[in-house]
């Protein structure tokens, strides 16, 4: 139970972090839509039908990933920069709950 | 009283036997040669229950390394060290839930964050309980001064009001054993004051304090016992009274100068019953604050030796907590 809360509170203070930045909601919006419009183009000029909804909704989904992936890397190369990982890591929960 | 109560008051809070640190580095680029730093060379003290104890040493002398193994983010190289009794590798967990680690300077904080938002997450790591949390969030927020301010962005926040947030995030979870690194550094004097003030309501609350810091005013003012580290060991240890003591036989002579080069110092360096000279820049000026054995007057050698540059202001004064501890210092 306490390294649910641990876990929950960690996500909510991370989410709130990321919610303040206007950089990482663009590219997490903008992203998964640059990459389906390519995609959709892409095959739609190949003239593969019945792929084109597929295609852009999977690239949509890369972008959606990519995103997450370097929003969560950042925030721990962030958290190292501004000494807030340590401080994490001297806490007496496991590391992997923070 | 029994033998057991006597045997836990009198025992020490923090221990560190024989500690030792060493980094592993490297130099070069293409031919990387490995390279061993030993930041802390076999440190013992120990810290009673209700003392403040200081750490005294130049940049690099290996003490914010010595509380990093006893906050348990280091592992010791070799030696030992217990904090309330438990062993800081082997009980790293209940160490960490029984003290309390702020730091110095702009880092540490969650600066998109309100104060606010920063102490209920790490009132969180600390296991403080919902209904305890806020009750317990006003209470330091009220300590620190900042109550009244904790809903605005930390980024929006003074050297001052950041510090003393770092304060109320290391006090949260009311801990036994509070360790300061360097908690005033690039604070103002009023900030600076406000500090020393809370930190002197720690001791008064019962905590004990381990407190790192370059200002010996502040050391003087606030430390029941201090240590000296030089190049990672102790080279001076007692109260503040009793390291004046050790340069107080000693006479410290300051002298203003104008363009003196290091041949010259070093010439004052070799006159007998000089201990310690050193050299501070003031705009044009110099100031030479020589140290001196007091068996003996040494104003006429010192200024013969400074023949051929401008000399100004020569006055002669008692040893402070400063003297003593370049005295320490330089000499190693």
């Amino acid at each position: 139970m306490r390294s649910l809360k641990v876990v929950a509170s960690g996500f909510q203070m991370n989410l709130k972090m990321l919610g303040t930045s206007s950089f990482f909601l663009l590219t997490s919006i903008v992203q998964p839509i640059v990459f389906a419009t390519i995609a959709f183009y892409m095959f739609r000029a190949g003239g593969r039908n019945g792929t084109l909804l597929y295609a852009a909704l999977g690239a949509g989904m890369m972008g959606v990933w990519s995103t997450t992936l370097f929003g969560s890397g950042g925030m721990i190369q962030w958290q190292r920069w501004q000494g807030t990982l340590e401080l994490g890591a001297a806490a007496p929960p496991a590391m992997a709950l923070i | 009283m029994t033998a057991a109560t006597a045997r836990v008051e009198t025992m020490a809070v923090i221990e560190a036997i024989e500690l030792r640190r060493t980094y592993r580095t490297s130099t070069g680029v293409l031919r990387r040669k490995p390279l061993d730093v030993e930041a802390v060379r076999g440190i013992s003290f120990t810290v009673e229950q209700g003392e403040l104890f200081g750490l005294l040493g130049p940049n690099g002398a290996g003490k914010t390394t010595t509380i990093k193994m006893l906050i348990t983010l280091l592992l010791p190289t070799s030696g030992q060290a217990r904090v309330l009794g438990h062993d800081v590798v082997e009980d790293a967990r209940e160490v960490r839930k029984r003290i309390g680690y702020v730091f110095g300077g702009d880092r540490g904080l969650y600066e998109r964050l309100s104060a606010r938002d920063n102490l209920r997450y790490f009132a969180e790591l600390y296991g403080v309980s919902g209904k305890a949390q806020r009750t317990r969030i006003d209470e330091v927020l009220e300590l620190v001064g900042l109550k009244g301010r904790e809903q605005e962005r930390v980024e929006g926040y003074s050297r001052g009001m950041r510090q003393r947030l770092h304060i109320a995030r290391g006090i949260l979870h009311d801990p036994e054993v509070v360790f300061l690194d360097e908690p005033t550094i690039g604070v103002d004097p009023v900030g600076a004051r406000e500090l020393r003030t809370t930190i002197a309501d720690l001791i008064a609350a019962g905590k004990t304090v381990l407190l790192t810091t370059h200002y010996m005013f502040e050391a003087d003012t606030l430390c029941d016992r201090i240590a000296v580290i030089a190049k990672g060991r102790i080279v001076g240890e007692g109260t503040p009274d009793a390291l004046k003591a050790g340069v107080a036989e000693g006479r410290v002579t300051e002298i203003d100068a104008f363009g003196v080069d290091e041949a010259a110092v070093a010439r004052l360096r070799s006159i007998e019953g000089v201990t310690a000279v050193t050299v501070e820049e003031r705009e044009q000026k110099q100031l030479l604050v020589v140290q001196t054995t007091g068996d003996r007057e040494l104003t006429a050698p010192l200024l013969a030796e400074l023949d051929g540059f401008e000399v100004g202001r020569v006055s002669s004064r008692e040893p402070t907590l400063e003297d003593a501890y370049i005295a320490l210092v330089t000499a190693e």
